[in-house]
Formats: structure tokens, sequence, C-alpha cells
């Protein structure tokens, strides 16, 4: 008898061990929940996002202003003098190029394998940027069906669409050998020059 | 024991009463949906012209590029924006603004011109009760040939808030 009330003594406090326990529990989960209910009913706002993206390409291309006008060697003024290189200014290369931080272009010049200079000469090109991020000369060079660079360093820039923007063109018939020279000679060559990414 | 009994009872009603709040609070609280993005690629279709020129200074999206539905009130609300870069040029600047009213039985004011979304909160457009479909637009200002090749990246917070 003292021992079957000895055990519901033992089951009745564990019980309440059990009771207290979930009280504890559901004080804490009310600590936890008031804040957030009160705060949710004071401050009745939502959110939300979204993102805007924008994908900035490379962009490499070239134009020229037009044709220079045809270069022809006149008589010189004094007999017995060589004639003077005929040369023409009047054209610009215009780019726009959008680079990576870091990387350069170069503006690369050539004629086709079949184009020539009228015999006893040879042409010869000279570009003249702005500077900066349009690159800076790399000097004269004599056109061949080899590209050769004209304009090294260009970084992001855009010439402009002036007249007179852009890197400023100078071809030059150059006379090498006056012996050599055929009146009524005649030729037309084709340059191509291209915007090319640096090794 | 009996004031234990007490206790039990009164955080047995409490939790009860907070757990109904709660739902209620979470079943009729303001909410904001935003649908659509927008991305755009920068290019050389973008130029401003023949080679030579520089790229259009602006992007423009278009005028329903985005969304907004403003759903769960009968109360006045404010709508506010501000943007997290997460890969964003400092030449980039970002405008939105309201195209449209959208449709529903409240009412809805402000944001028709273009407002600079900026690191810090500003209020975008008001309004009253519910209204969905509000057409958005965003503008890109700040594009150039300077902006080196990559892609950059911006998110934008929209908090309704009622008062």
């Amino acid at each position: 008898m003292f021992e079957k009330q000895f055990k519901l003594d033992i089951r009745a406090e564990e019980k309440l061990k059990k009771e207290v326990k979930m009280l504890r529990l559901k004080r804490a989960v009310l600590l936890f929940m008031a804040p957030l209910i009160t705060v949710s009913l004071l401050l009745a706002q939502d959110t939300a996002s979204q993102s805007v993206t924008m994908r900035v390409s490379e962009i490499c291309v070239i134009d020229v202003t037009g044709n220079p006008s045809i270069l022809v060697i006149l008589p010189p003024v004094n007999g017995g003098d060589v004639p003077a290189n005929p040369s023409d200014s009047s054209t610009y290369a215009q780019y726009t190029s959008v680079v990576a931080s870091g990387k350069t272009r170069s503006i690369t010049a050539q004629w086709a394998a079949g184009d020539s200079a009228p015999s006893g000469c040879e042409l010869q090109l000279q570009a003249q940027p702005a500077g900066g991020n349009h690159g800076t000369s790399a000097g004269t060079i004599t056109l061949s069906p080899t590209p050769q660079n004209i304009v090294t360093g260009i970084g992001s820039c855009a010439t402009g669409r002036g007249p007179s923007n852009g890197a400023r063109l100078t071809y030059t018939l150059v006379i090498t050998d006056v012996e050599s020279l055929v009146a009524g000679e005649e030729k037309t060559v084709t340059v191509t020059l291209t915007l090319t990414d640096d090794a | 024991m009996g004031g234990k009994e007490i206790k039990k009872g009164e955080l047995k009603i409490l939790f009860l009463i907070l757990l109904f709040f709660s739902m209620i609070s979470f079943i009729y609280a303001i909410r904001i949906r935003v649908t659509g993005q927008w991305s755009e690629i920068i290019d050389v279709n973008d130029l401003a012209g023949p080679p030579g020129s520089d790229l259009i200074p602006y992007q423009e999206s278009a005028i329903n590029q985005v969304l907004v539905d403003i759903n769960n009130t009968n109360l006045f609300w404010d709508v506010s924006v501000y943007k997290v870069d997460s890969f964003w040029p400092p030449a980039f600047r970002l405008y939105v603004r309201r195209t449209g009213n959208g449709t529903g039985p409240g009412n809805i004011s402000g944001g028709l011109n273009y407002l600079e979304i900026i690191d810090t909160e500003q209020i975008f457009f008001s309004g009253s009760r519910q209204r969905r479909g509000i057409p958005l637009q965003f503008r890109l200002e700040g594009v150039s040939v300077q902006i080196p090749p990559q892609v950059y990246t911006t998110t934008i917070i929209y908090t309704v808030t009622e008062r």
C-alpha cells in the first residue's frame, strides 16, 4: 500500500515538472513573439527588391572622313631640280574604342596585295592623333600589303565626328628614283585602316 | 497552488491572443510586390552616330518595365526607394518614375517626374488602399565610352509603409 502511494507521488511530481517546463517554454515563446508582433502592428510595412543590370560591351569601330586628293608630281620650278613630293593631309581616321582597364588598341594600315605606287615612288602615311586615350603616332610608314602600326596605345575614347576630329592622315608620294618616273602613269590604291586589339 | 493555476490560465489566454494578432497582422499586413526587372546591353548599337561618336549618354527602359502592386491595406501609404550597389560605376545615375496609376480602389499621387535613386531612402510616390499594376520606367544617365566594359549591377529596394 505504501509502495503504491509512493509511486503515485513520483508520477505526480513528474507531471508537475512537465507542466512547469511547458509553462517556461510558453513564457519564452511569448517573450520572443510579443515584441515582434508589436513592431509588426506599429510599423506596417513591406519591402521588395529587384536588380538592375547593365552590361557594357567592348566597342571597336573606325571610319575615315573620305579619300585624299590625287597626289600629282608637278614639274619643279627650276630645271634640274627633283620634283617635290606631293602630299595630302585632308582626311582623318575617326574611331570609337571601349576597352577593358589596362588594355589598348592600335591602328594598322596596309594596301591590297596587288597595289603599288607609281614607278620610282613609294607611298608613305603618317597619322597624328589628338593624344591621350586617342593614342600616339607610330611615325611615318611606307605602305605595303603588310599591316603596320600608324597609331598605338589607344584606350577607351571617341574621337568625335567633326570634319577635323580624329587622327589626321598625311599621305605623301615620295620620289625614290627620279629616273624611273613615267609620265602619265597613274595608280589608285586602296588603303585599309584597322583598329585592332594589342596583344 | 491556486495562484499558479490562475497564472497558467492567464498565460494560455495571452498566448492565444498574441497568436491570433500575429496571424491577423500577417494576413492583413500591407504588401508590395514588384514584377519585372531591367537589364540592358550597351554596345556599338548605342553609339550616337558613326565611328568616332560617343555612346548615347542615357538609356531608358520601357514605360512599363516594372509593375508594382500594393495590397492588403485600406490605409494611406508611401512607397520609398533606395539602391544598394553590387558593382556600379560612380558615373552611372539611375532614375525612376511612375508612368501610370495602375488600377484599384485607392488613390495614387507623386512620382511622375524622374527621381534619382540614391543610397538613402526617399519617398517615391504615395497613395491609399490597394493599387495594382503601377507602371515604372527607368533611366540611366552617365553612359560614355569612359565606362570600362563590365557587367554592372545594383539592387533597388522598394518599401511601402502605412501611415
